[in-house]
């Protein structure tokens, strides 16, 4: 009995955390202007760590590491709220080399391993409406609506939920629908599309499609997660040097109090979310329970440590020119997607849950 | 990542449950409880097995085992799934023998630790007092030395169970002239004496587990101090070096499941409570902070076997364990809704749904107060765990 991640994990977790602190301290980020280069950057950057290639078994030219191993790229990706399409691509090249016939494996598995090609998942086509059963677009229609697709500005492909399950889409079958704002969280932009279904591939049955969810769900938990404990660590730092009243707020109780209990709530989460992708990994009968309830849990927990966060800041917390409110955004957003905590809780009540 | 045993762990498991169905479980009286004698005598063949009292030496009675967490943890599960007795609980086993194998004399072990394995002695903690509850180095009960004695006058409280303890193991202000700290000395005393009147206290569960103890002119020997005069504060301080096979987590996903249980019994609006979306809702959220907690403590776990460090997590399980605790309570109440009118509250812990549940939600608030308050636990995060700047007031 082991519960901790390899030294190779390890490994790994120090050098994409090397990696993203290299190119992204600071507030950096808090320019929008400079989101998109960035976000080319990372891709380039975390394609030199094989990222993309990381869910993908290794008979299919992948390295099989596991959806753990790729969560710890994405709870790195949290701490930082930095763009990517990285994981999308790890788990779009898993989905096609899982679920796509020959001809689809040829044509995308290889440009989305290197990390050329860009995925991007289309799922809800109304307001609440995420998970595989409730799509409603079908294979038999001539196209699909859908809505909050992430990175869809990008995207050389779409992976479609469809009431038989998933279908692969062309760029080129799609036509965009940008939304009428700017996004919330200006690392993960995302747009509608109309899309073709006449050249739509089929990718699987609705298992399939729960599997992928399943993964997607992990993967937002951990971003969450990540997010909300670098909230807490800034507001660490922050307590031990500003001073008031002559001395470090940090020295109060109320400011001690408030980031204890943000402590307890946040530091436990990640370990959820890795059980979570270890019995994703494992195909454990528990996976889905877990999946749902980490992504519920983690997205609920960051968003009130990063509130917390943004208080026990004070007036410099709600600046725009501060990083702290990316990661509140940033697990505002993981906690909108891929269904609200309620949903995924009242999902996970009907689910078998873990032997105890 | 791994969540199974290895096959050297399989084996040693085998080994244990072996022992057990030899031992316990096929030597258990059809009906009723096991004898005393029974239990004692089993005890003792699980120590001589090397199962029980690990990291106590063998010439006090223990087994005298290699640190080895894994082990602890493979018996500990092997037990209680057998419902074998472990070691004898209570706070001589958990505090006063490590402190004494820490920093005991030889004839302090020699007299004490044997019989407080075997259940003979059983102590009571003599920490706080009226005026020192979570500024405990403020206690004022003093010992003089009078030729070979300690005489002790002053007061403890929330001595848990001091009715039936034989001993205590007291802070006690020996150096009056010293420091706050300074002044404290660690001494032991026997309770049976006439100096001493111990008065139990009425909880607001109707049960009376606390106490209030009285000394008046009370006694000790002089060699009955724990390490140097003035030397008490750091000595209660010892840190339990014992294998840590407790995997925090665990308790509180049973008590999470008889809220299950629970809501599985009882009717909201002609419908299981456990069905009703609010109440649902609720427990779903207990269940994620549950899990993480629990797995939090699978990896302190682990890392405990890899001989690391877990960093700061193991100053956040007691109130996460609490806060947990006091939700469960809440969501209990909720779901008794006006039953809990006729339900029993004294005397009614460790009996079966629904009639535990209101005993339950009061004594979950001892949570948050015993063992050091939640909020001077919340002190020690911030100071400890976070690098937060101490408070010189305190």
């Amino acid at each position: 009995m082991h519960f901790d991640l390899t030294d190779e994990q390890k490994q790994f977790e120090d050098a994409v955390e090397r990696l993203l602190t290299d190119k992204l301290s600071g507030n950096i980020l808090t320019r929008d202007e400079a989101v998109p280069g960035l976000a080319a950057a990372m891709d380039e950057a975390l394609k030199s760590l094989a990222v993309p290639a990381i869910l993908v078994p290794e008979a299919e030219s992948g390295l099989g590491m596991g959806l753990l191993t790729l969560a710890v790229a994405g709870e790195a990706l949290g701490r930082h709220a930095a763009p990517t399409s990285a994981i999308r691509s790890a788990v779009g090249a898993w989905a096609i080399a899982s679920y796509g016939d020959s001809t689809l494996k040829a044509r995308w598995l290889e440009p989305l391993l290197a990390g050329d090609a860009k995925v991007g998942f289309a799922f809800s086509e109304t307001s609440d409406h995420w998970n595989p059963d409730e799509w409603r677009a079908s294979l038999r229609d001539s196209r699909a609506n859908k809505r909050c697709i992430e990175g869809a500005a990008d995207a050389d492909l779409f992976i479609v939920g469809v009431e038989e399950g998933l279908c692969l889409v062309a760029r080129d079958a799609a036509e965009l629908h940008a939304s009428e704002y700017p996004p919330l969280d200006t690392s993960r932009p995302h747009a509608g599309a109309m899309l073709e279904m006449a050249d739509a591939k089929p990718l699987g049955g609705r298992a399939a499609a729960w599997r992928l969810y399943d993964a997607l769900m992990i993967l937002a938990a951990i971003d969450a997660a990540g997010a909300g404990r670098a909230a807490l660590d800034m507001s660490v730092e922050y307590a031990k040097t500003r001073v008031q009243f002559g001395r470090p707020i940090g020295s109060f109780q109320a400011i001690k109090h408030a980031l204890a209990n943000m402590a307890v709530d946040i530091e436990p989460v990640r370990f959820f979310c890795w059980y979570a992708a270890h019995a994703w990994d494992v195909s454990a009968p528990e996976a889905p329970w877990s999946a749902a309830l980490a992504k519920a849990h983690a997205t609920d927990v960051a968003v009130k440590t990063a509130r917390a966060a943004v208080e026990a800041h004070g007036g410099i917390g709600y600046t725009w020119e501060y990083p702290l409110h990316l990661l509140l955004k940033r697990a505002m957003h993981d906690r909108m997607v891929l269904s609200s905590p309620t949903q995924l809780r009242a999902r996970a009540a009907s689910l078998p849950r873990p032997l105890t | 990542m791994d969540l199974g045993y290895s096959p050297q762990d399989r084996l040693f498991f085998d080994e244990v449950r072996a022992f057990l169905d030899g031992t316990w479980t096929g030597r258990l009286p059809k009906s009723g409880k096991p004898e005393p004698d029974f239990v004692r005598e089993f005890r003792l063949l699980a120590t001589e097995r090397g199962y029980l009292y690990r990291s106590i030496p063998k010439v006090y009675g223990g087994s005298e085992q290699l640190p080895d967490p894994m082990r602890g943890r493979i018996i500990r599960d092997c037990f209680e799934r057998a419902r074998a007795p472990m070691e004898v609980p209570g706070a001589g086993m958990s505090m006063l023998i490590p402190t004494l194998l820490e920093h005991g004399s030889e004839s302090q072990r020699r007299m004490f630790i044997p019989k407080t394995i075997l259940g003979e002695y059983r102590w009571a903690q003599g920490y706080s007092e009226p005026g020192a509850g979570s500024d405990l180095a403020s206690l004022k009960t003093s010992g003089k030395l009078d030729g070979g004695e300690w005489v002790i006058n002053g007061q403890k409280i929330w001595t848990s169970q001091a009715y039936s303890a034989t001993h205590m193991f007291a802070l006690v202000r020996t150096e009056p002239n010293a420091g706050k700290h300074g002044g404290i000395s660690y001494l032991l005393l026997e309770l049976d004496q006439p100096g001493i009147t111990i008065r139990t206290i009425h909880q607001i569960t109707g049960e009376s587990e606390f106490c209030e103890v009285f000394f008046e002119d009370a006694r000790t020997p002089a060699d009955w101090i724990v390490g140097a005069r003035g030397g008490g504060w750091g000595i209660s301080k010892t840190t339990l070096k014992h294998e840590r096979s407790n995997i925090g987590g665990v308790r509180t996903l049973g008590l999470l499941e008889s809220l299950w249980r629970l809501a599985r019994s009882i009717e909201i609006n002609g419908r299981p409570a456990a069905e009703d979306p609010v109440i649902r809702d609720r427990m779903m959220t207990l269940e994620g902070y549950v899990q993480a907690q629990l797995f939090c403590g699978y990896y302190q776990f682990a890392r405990t076997v890899g001989g690391g460090s877990a960093g700061m997590l193991p100053l956040l399980n007691k109130l996460a364990g609490t806060r947990i605790a006091l939700e469960v309570a809440q969501v209990a109440q909720d779901i008794l809704g006006d039953r809990g009118m006729d339900l029993p509250v004294k005397g009614a812990a460790g009996k079966r749904n629904p009639a535990q549940w209101l005993n339950q939600v009061l004594g979950s608030l001892a949570l948050s107060i015993a063992g050091g308050a939640s909020n001077i636990q919340r002190n020690i995060i911030a100071e400890r765990g976070l690098g937060l700047p101490k408070d010189e007031a305190l």
